[in-house]
């Protein structure tokens, strides 16, 4: 098992401290997937635990200028880390202005993967720092827990608003319940409610866009099912702790957010931002 | 005293407390003839600082000594403030250096305050009265000039390295070599290494202004201290000296800017293994302890207990009534850094017991550099409760139980139970010694162990009756 890579343009290493930063605010441990081609942060929670996902995919060649990887075998030519994104945003935390960064499966005093950062400095000296990220290597029997998520049928499919509009909406309503509902239609319209004893507050957002259903994203309307009403709601109760967590943590600005809802089985998020893609699944709680 | 601080000089001024401030929660002001000197000590006593402002530094000095008193007098009165009180004088830097066009600092000793004068711009005056207490001067024993290894550096370098640590890393160790000179982050033994970021950093002694280095070495200090400083030197934006020797031994950072001030800042390293420092160390001690001494405290004995408890102690002999936290502090100060965890056990507790007793009787022959933890040493703490009439033991109660013997003077040797075991920081740079279990194994053989061992149990039942 080997890996090395490098990354050596400063705009890639900023876009890569963002994304690493915007999942290390979301997750304290996860499953780093690396494959010829991309990188993948998985987190597949158990349903007693909360049973989020996390998928979150960083094509190589879109970050690294160098890149070689020596997988399990031939066939399987994967690795499959647990590791901390915490340890990785620290050890990016000084290289925003770094000549490079060399990204390495090391064997210290455990599996790491070492980042060893160029620092710039004033003088012609080089000047690196190296930082050992403790990681655990997955054995292959356990690769099959970590397998993309199978993506449900949806009843309603939404491009979100302005994530920090719906952020500050949130962090009011947190304030109120613990769940919040959300709802949209095929219309261009979505909702969202916490309801309480004492209150009922709502908060209505009109003129979305609802995207065309591509393969990534299947739609209810399969062909011997009734077109249904573009202005019935689709509603998911979901934990609001966790909604305004995710929208917090948003370091990178996506160009598209959108909100996949199957009534009463999981609310998608799919985040893409160039080549990027984060898909946040996230459990209906149920009344 | 009184002094008067220009309006250029301000900002200094202001920054070294904010430094001391980071080390320390006491100010101790003196005023000497060649200058006035600020100092803090640590709660865990492994780091001190020290500035010293000569009367150029100010407009206007008078260090309030009556001119024709005979110079070793020790009529000079120097007191001790809460660094918080002082700290809020010079809360808003930014703010301060726009401001402020001079400060005034007198000593009133009729109304026991130190006032602090800010004459600020369109004619405001800013006068805050600061409570202080008397007390003896806090002296650190430590030398500059014999070191092997010095190293000088512009701070902006040392503030890019460390700012490549993780904010909550405690320790930092410098590895160096003529070659390379090398930062990581020191690791304990937990949690799991294994599962800790290990981080290092290498510079090029070319990077260095200066960069004698006559003995390869490892040392491992506290990172917290080490920031404040930088930040400090930073400010400043002048050469950062660097001297020490080996593990064990104290590091001394120092900033000397000309005829202005001069700063050290003493900080304790980590012994290497708990037995290694105390042999050759402890043939100097002893010597020490005979050659000098002149006046003897009878508080000078509970000083010298064990290093376990000889620190808490420290602090709630000086500061019982006003920060029952800081035992509290010092106590988890203590169990950072203790080694003994794992393998602690009833023998190795009668031996950290046994520790004071000779120690104490050591100390009774010889005071200035009593031969345990060096923390003993200084002057201040076991005696700036006496002269001060402000404070007196009274709040027994608040502070944790351990304290109830530490407040009696005649039970010197008694053990305090639920203090932790000896500290790896053993090697204090107050009073030069390295005491070590090395020693008070040796003293102990001398002295016979099990008899200590009856006397802990005893010691531990008569506390329980207290």
């Amino acid at each position: 098992m080997r890996f090395r890579g490098k990354i050596a343009d400063i705009g890639c290493i900023q876009h890569f401290t963002r994304i690493i930063g915007t999942l290390s605010k979301l997750i304290k441990v996860c499953v780093l997937r690396i494959t010829p081609s991309n990188w993948y942060f998985i987190l597949s929670e158990k349903l007693v635990s909360g049973g989020v996902h996390i998928w979150c995919e960083l094509p190589q060649g879109h970050f690294f200028d160098e890149y070689a990887l020596e997988g399990v075998s031939e066939e399987a030519n994967e690795i499959f880390l647990e590791l901390a994104p915490e340890n990785l945003t620290r050890a990016l935390k000084t290289a925003q202005n770094a000549k490079w960064i060399k990204i390495k499966l090391t064997k210290k005093h455990s599996p790491c993967l070492t980042f060893e950062v160029d620092l710039p400095t004033l003088s012609s000296h080089s000047r690196t720092v190296v930082h050992d990220i403790p990681v655990t290597v997955i054995p292959r029997r356990h690769w099959e827990d970590y397998e993309e998520p199978e993506v449900p049928q949806f009843d309603v499919t939404i491009a979100m608003p302005q994530l920090k509009i719906l952020k500050n909406v949130v962090d009011k309503m947190k304030n109120l319940s613990n769940y919040v509902i959300l709802s949209a239609n095929q219309n261009g319209e979505m909702k969202l409610m916490v309801e309480t004893d004492m209150v009922s507050v709502s908060t209505h957002f009109r003129d979305l866009v609802n995207p065309v259903n591509k393969d990534r994203v299947p739609s209810s309307q399969s062909s011997d099912a009734p077109e249904p009403d573009p202005h019935q709601f689709a509603e998911a109760r979901i934990d609001i702790r966790k909604f305004a967590q995710f929208l917090t943590g948003q370091q990178v600005n996506p160009t598209k957010v959108i909100c996949n809802i199957a009534k009463k089985k999981v609310v998608h998020f799919f985040l893409l931002h160039d080549d990027v893609s984060l898909q946040y699944f996230m459990p209906v709680v149920s009344s | 005293m009184k002094c008067v601080i220009p309006g250029v000089n301000i900002k200094v001024f202001g920054r070294a407390i904010h430094a001391l401030s980071k080390i320390g929660e006491e100010l101790y002001i003196e005023p000497l003839a060649h200058g006035l000197a600020l100092r803090t000590v640590n709660s865990s006593r492994s780091a001190y600082a020290c500035f010293l402002f000569s009367p150029t530094f100010f407009q206007h000095y008078d260090d309030g000594t009556p001119p024709i008193s005979d110079q070793d007098s020790d009529d000079a009165i120097r007191c001790k403030i809460a660094i918080k009180s002082c700290l809020t004088v010079f809360k808003s830097m930014s703010n301060v250096e726009k401001t402020v066009e001079k400060c005034q600092i007198t000593l009133n000793v009729q109304k026991a305050r130190l006032v602090f004068k800010l004459y600020c711009k369109h004619g405001i005056v800013k006068t805050h009265n600061l409570a202080f207490i008397e007390c003896e001067t806090l002296q650190a024993v430590f030398s500059k000039d014999m070191c092997p290894n010095q190293l000088t550096a512009q701070p902006r370098l040392l503030c890019d390295t460390v700012i490549n640590f993780q904010s909550n890393q405690e320790e930092v160790s410098l590895i160096v070599s003529p070659e390379k000179i090398t930062f990581k982050n020191y690791v304990d033994d937990e949690p799991d290494p294994s599962k800790v970021v290990h981080t290092a950093l290498n510079l090029d002694p070319d990077e260095f202004d200066n960069c004698q280095i006559g003995v390869d070495t490892d040392i491992t200090f506290c990172l917290k201290e080490f920031r404040a400083v930088l930040a400090f030197a930073e400010i400043t934006a002048m050469p950062l000296n660097i001297k020490f020797e080996t593990s064990g031994r104290p590091i001394v950072l120092s900033i000397d800017a000309d005829s202005a001030f001069e700063a050290n800042f003493v900080l304790a390293t980590l012994a290497e293994s708990h037995s290694q420092t105390g042999n050759s160390s402890n043939a100097t001690t002893q010597q020490r302890t005979a050659s000098t001494g002149s006046r003897s405290y009878a508080s000078r004995g509970r000083l010298n207990r064990g290093r376990s408890q000889n620190q808490s102690n420290n602090y709630t002999n000086s500061n019982h009534n006003r920060f029952p936290d800081r035992n509290k502090s010092s106590n988890d100060a203590d169990l950072m850094d203790d080694d003994f965890d794992d393998e602690i056990l009833v023998p190795n507790i009668a031996r950290a017991a046994s520790v004071p007793e000779t120690n104490t009787k050591q100390s009774h022959t010889g005071k200035a550099f009593p031969p345990c933890s060096s923390r003993s040493s200084l002057n201040t703490s076991s005696q700036d409760d006496r002269p001060s009439p402000v404070i007196q033991p009274t709040l027994h109660q608040s502070v944790l139980e351990d304290v109830h013997a530490a407040d009696d003077d005649e039970d010197e040797d008694m053990p305090v139970p639920g203090t932790p075991p000896q500290k790896k920081f053993r090697s204090m740079f107050f009073g030069m010694s390295q005491a070590s279990s090395a020693v008070s194994q040796e003293t102990q053989d001398q002295n016979g162990s099990r008899s200590h061992r009856q006397v802990l149990v005893e010691d531990t039942d008569e506390e329980e009756e207290d």
